[in-house]
C-alpha cells in the first residue's frame, strides 16, 4: 500500500505540524473552537494512519478528503480543498499537516463560539470547478453552559466524550468517502414510516442481533443470526422491492461506517498513542473511556430496536452489528465485498445458507416462541395507532396557517414539547403543542395546541378559529424597515409568542409566514 | 412551349417551392442555461427545441424528448444507455389520478404548493433586437419560496400559439394554467432571458439562469421526430435511468 511507504514521513509531518501556530498571517485568528476542530482532524488522521488498513483492507484515501466546518456564527472553514468557491479566503501561514485552510466570513455574525462544540453532517460534492467529495460538518454547541468556570471544574458527563466522539464522527464520514471510491451507490435512501408489522419484526431483528453478538456458543449464535434474517423477511412483507433494497443499502452504507468507528475503538483499546493532548484540546480524553464508548454502541442497538416510528435510525447499529458478526464468523469477508456490490444481509444469507421462508406463518410462530412477541407487539401496535390518529387529527385542521421559518439561522430546531410527539416522514406532530423552541436570542413559546415541526427548520400552527378579515396576530417592535421587516419583534398569536431580533412577516390571505432574519442583535 | 409559358411555369414552380419551404419551416429555439448552487456555477448547458405541426422535440445533453401530439405519445430517450420509454400523452387539463398514499411514504417528499403573485413591470430591454418586458412571478409556499424573472418578447419569428400549445402548456399544472390564462401577454410570448431563484425547505438556495441564443423558423433536420435507430424500448423509468 502506498501509505506504508510514506508512513514515517507522514508521522514526522504530523508531529512537526503541531508546532505550527494556528493563526493566520493575513490577520484572522481562528477562534479556539476552530483550532480544536483542526486538532481533532489531526488526531483522526493519526488514528487512521495506524488502524485504517486493519479496519478495512485497502482504506487509504482518508487524507485526501477535504473537510468543511460550518459554525453557528456563520463562518465556514474549509480544509485541504483543491479549488474552493470564491467566497473562501486562504489563511496564509496556516496549514494542518500540509493542508491549506480557507475561511468564508461573508455571513459572519458577532456570536461567540464556546467550546466544546461538535456536530454531524455528511459527504457531498463541493467546489468551484469540478466538485470533489468533502466531509461537511455542521458544528453546534453541546449545550449552553452559563459559567465558564463550572465547565472546567466539574466537567458534565457528555463533555467527557465531546472530542473523542467527534473524532469518531470524522472517521465515520471519512469511511463514507472510502465507500464512494469502491462501491456504486444504487438504490437511494430508505424513507419509510413503519407500520405495526414493520416495527414488531424490526425489534425482533434487533434482539436477535444482540443475542447473536453476545452469545459465546457459536452454534447458538448462528441460530440467532438466522432469526435475524427470517425476521427481516417478515418485517418487509408490505415493502416494495425498491424499498427493501434501499433498506439493505442503508444498512451497508451507515452500518459499515459505524463498524469503522467500532473497530477503531476496539483497536485503540489494544494499544494506541494519541498525537494531540489536552493542551491542544481540553475536551480530548485520549479514548480513556473506550470501554464505555464500546458499550454505547451496544446500547445504541438496544435503543434503536425499540423505536416504533422511525426506520432510518436503525440502519446504523443494525448494519454495524451485521458487519461485526460477519467478522466474527466469516473472517476475510471484506475482501472485494464493496467491489462486488454485495449487501450485508445478502452476504449473511449466502454464508449461512438461509433461503426464503416457505411458510411465513410457521416462521412467525417459531419467532413468537423464541421472543417476547406479545409484549413487543402490544407496544408497537399502540404507538403506531397513536401516530396514525395524530396524523389524521393534524390533517383535519383547517384555518389560517402560521409558519415560523428558522432556516436562515442555520440551526436545526429541537423543541421542548407538551406530552407526546409523533414522526411522519420529516414531520413531527405535537398533538399537545410545543412548549418552547430556542435558538440563540430567538424564543418561540407555544400554547397547548396541536403544532408541527417540519423540514427541520419550520414550526407550523393552524388557527382553526380564525375569522375572515381578522388579522389574528399582534406585532410589536423597536424599528421597522420597509413594509415587512421588524427589529426586536414580538409576535403574539392565539397559538404562540415569538420573540426575535429581526424578522420578516409575509401576510397573505391563507398564510402568515414569519422568517427569522437574525438570531442575535447586531446593533442594526 | 413558348417563352412566356416557360417563364410562367418556372415562376409557378419557384413560388410552389417557396411556399412548400415556408410550410415545411418549423420553430427552432436554442437555449443556454446554467445553475448556481453551493458556491458553484455549472458550465452552461445547451438545449434545443423544435416545434412543428403536432410535434415537438426537445434535445438535451443526456435526454431527448419527442412529443407526438398526432399520435398522443411521448418518447423519452436516454442518450447514454440508448434506451427509450414510450408513454401516452395525457390531456393537460385532466389531472392525473392520485395513487392512494401509503403510510410508509408520507411526509418525506415535500412538494411546495405556491401562491403566486404575478407582476408585469414597466421595465423593458432589447435582447438580440427583440423588445422584452420584465415579468416577475413570486411564489410562496409553507416551506419554500421561488422567484422567477422573465424577460418576455412577442416580436419573434416563431408561431407563439403553437409554442404555447406544444412547449409551454404540457408542463403546466392547474395553477399555472390559470396564471397563463389570466396573463395573455405572458401566454403569447417567449422568455428570451430568465432567472429562477428557489429557496428549498432544507437545501441551500439554487439559481437557474437561461438565455435563448437562437430563435428562428427553419426547415428541420430529417427524421427529427422519429425514434433513432439503435435505441431499445424499455417499460419502466427505472430501466430507462439504469446505468
Amino acid at each position: 500500500m502506498k501509505f506504508r511507504r510514506y508512513r514515517n514521513i507522514i508521522i514526522l509531518t504530523s508531529v512537526l505540524s503541531l508546532l505550527i501556530p494556528l493563526y493566520s498571517q493575513s490577520g484572522y485568528e481562528l477562534p479556539e473552537v476552530m483550532k480544536i476542530d483542526l486538532k481533532r482532524l489531526e488526531e483522526t488522521w493519526n488514528i487512521l494512519d495506524r488502524f485504517a488498513e486493519k479496519i478495512w483492507p485497502g482504506w487509504d484515501n482518508y487524507r485526501d478528503v477535504p473537510f468543511r466546518f460550518s459554525y453557528p456564527n456563520g463562518v465556514e472553514m474549509l480544509v485541504g480543498h483543491p479549488d474552493p468557491p470564491d467566497s473562501f479566503e486562504l489563511l496564509s501561514g496556516v496549514e494542518v499537516q500540509g493542508k491549506k485552510i480557507f475561511v468564508d466570513r461573508h455571513k459572519e455574525i458577532p456570536l461567540e463560539l464556546n467550546p466544546p462544540m461538535g456536530g454531524g453532517g455528511g459527504v457531498l460534492p463541493y467546489g468551484k470547478g469540478e466538485p470533489v467529495y468533502i466531509v461537511d460538518l455542521h458544528i453546534s454547541s453541546y449545550r449552553d453552559v452559563e459559567k465558564e468556570e463550572e465547565k472546567k471544574t466539574s466537567l458534565p458527563e457528555e463533555f467527557r466524550y465531546a472530542s473523542d466522539r467527534q473524532i469518531l464522527t470524522n472517521i465515520h464520514e471519512l469511511f463514507h468517502c472510502f465507500q464512494r471510491s469502491v462501491y456504486r451507490y444504487r438504490f437511494g435512501n430508505f424513507m419509510c414510516n413503519p407500520d405495526a408489522n414493520y416495527a414488531i419484526y424490526a425489534e425482533i431483528e434487533g434482539i436477535a442481533l444482540e443475542k447473536a453478538y453476545l452469545e459465546t456458543d457459536e452454534e447458538k449464535a448462528r441460530e440467532y443470526l438466522k432469526d435475524f434474517i427470517v425476521a427481516r423477511e417478515l418485517k418487509r412483507k408490505d415493502l416494495l422491492e425498491r424499498e427493501r433494497n434501499q433498506e439493505s443499502e442503508d444498512d451497508l452504507m451507515e452500518g459499515t461506517a459505524v463498524y469503522s468507528e467500532t473497530m477503531a475503538l476496539q483497536l485503540m483499546k489494544e494499544g494506541y498513542k494519541p498525537l494531540i493532548s489536552k493542551e491542544d484540546d481540553p475536551y480530548f480524553f485520549g479514548f480513556q473511556y473506550v470501554d464505555e464508548m464500546l458499550e454505547q454502541k451496544l446500547e445504541y442497538l438496544r435503543e434503536q430496536r425499540k423505536v416504533s416510528l422511525n426506520s432510518r435510525g436503525k440502519c446504523y447499529p443494525y448494519g454495524c452489528f451485521q458487519a461485526l458478526l460477519l467478522s466474527r464468523f466469516f473472517p476475510g469477508w471484506q475482501e472485494n465485498f464493496f467491489q462486488e456490490q454485495k449487501l450485508l444481509d445478502q452476504l449473511l444469507r449466502e454464508k449461512l445458507g438461509v433461503s426464503d421462508p416457505k411458510n411465513p406463518e410457521e416462521i412467525a410462530k417459531y419467532l413468537a416462541g423464541r421472543y417476547d412477541f406479545d409484549d413487543i407487539s402490544e407496544h408497537h401496535t399502540q404507538r403506531v395507532a397513536q401516530r396514525d390518529n395524530a396524523y389524521e387529527m393534524i390533517q383535519a385542521r383547517k384555518g389560517r396557517v402560521y409558519v415560523v421559518n428558522f432556516k436562515p439561522t442555520g440551526e436545526y430546531l429541537y423543541p421542548q414539547k407538551y406530552g407526546e410527539s409523533f414522526e411522519v416522514g420529516l414531520m413531527h406532530i405535537y398533538p399537545e403543542g410545543i412548549e418552547k423552541a430556542e435558538i440563540q436570542e430567538v424564543l418561540f413559546t407555544g400554547e397547548k395546541t396541536p403544532t408541527i415541526k417540519d423540514q427541520l427548520y419550520y414550526i407550523k400552527w393552524i388557527d382553526t378559529e380564525a375569522s375572515p378579515g381578522e388579522k389574528g396576530y399582534v406585532v410589536t417592535f423597536s424599528r421597522k424597515e420597509g413594509e415587512d421587516i421588524f427589529y426586536d419583534a414580538v409576535v403574539k398569536t392565539k397559538g404562540f409568542i415569538l420573540k426575535a431580533p429581526k424578522i420578516q412577516i409575509k401576510d397573505r390571505e391563507s398564510r402568515v409566514k414569519i422568517t427569522i432574519l437574525s438570531k442575535i442583535k447586531t446593533g442594526h | 412551349m413558348n417563352f412566356r409559358k416557360l417563364v410562367s411555369s418556372l415562376l409557378f414552380m419557384a413560388l410552389l417551392a417557396l411556399s412548400w419551404a415556408f410550410l415545411a419551416a418549423e420553430d427552432h429555439i436554442v437555449e443556454e442555461s446554467t445553475r448556481t448552487y453551493m458556491g458553484r456555477t455549472i458550465p452552461p448547458m445547451t438545449s434545443e427545441i423544435w416545434v412543428g405541426e403536432n410535434k415537438m422535440c426537445y434535445k438535451g445533453r443526456s435526454f431527448n424528448y419527442i412529443y407526438r401530439f398526432d399520435l398522443k405519445k411521448k418518447y423519452t430517450l436516454n442518450l447514454r444507455n440508448k434506451k427509450y420509454l414510450e408513454e401516452p400523452l395525457e390531456e393537460s387539463s385532466k389531472p392525473a389520478e392520485k395513487e392512494k398514499a401509503r403510510i410508509q411514504t408520507l411526509g418525506f417528499d415535500y412538494t411546495p404548493v405556491y401562491d403566486w403573485i404575478v407582476t408585469k413591470t414597466d421595465k423593458e430591454k432589447i435582447i438580440d433586437g427583440h423588445t422584452c418586458r420584465l415579468f416577475i412571478l413570486e411564489g410562496d409556499a409553507d416551506y419554500a419560496e421561488e422567484k422567477r424573472e422573465l424577460w418576455i418578447a412577442q416580436d419573434v419569428p416563431i408561431d407563439l400559439d403553437r409554442y404555447y400549445e406544444f412547449v409551454v402548456k404540457p408542463g403546466l399544472d392547474e395553477e399555472w394554467l390559470k396564471i397563463y390564462e389570466r396573463n395573455p401577454e405572458l401566454k403569447h410570448s417567449v422568455a428570451l432571458e430568465s432567472q429562477t431563484i428557489t429557496e428549498h425547505p432544507i437545501a441551500p438556495t439554487m439559481t437557474w439562469t437561461s438565455k435563448i441564443t437562437k430563435i428562428e423558423s427553419v426547415e428541420p433536420p430529417e427524421g427529427l421526430y422519429e425514434l433513432p435507430e439503435g435505441f431499445q424500448k424499455v417499460e419502466t423509468r427505472e430501466e430507462l435511468y439504469a446505468r
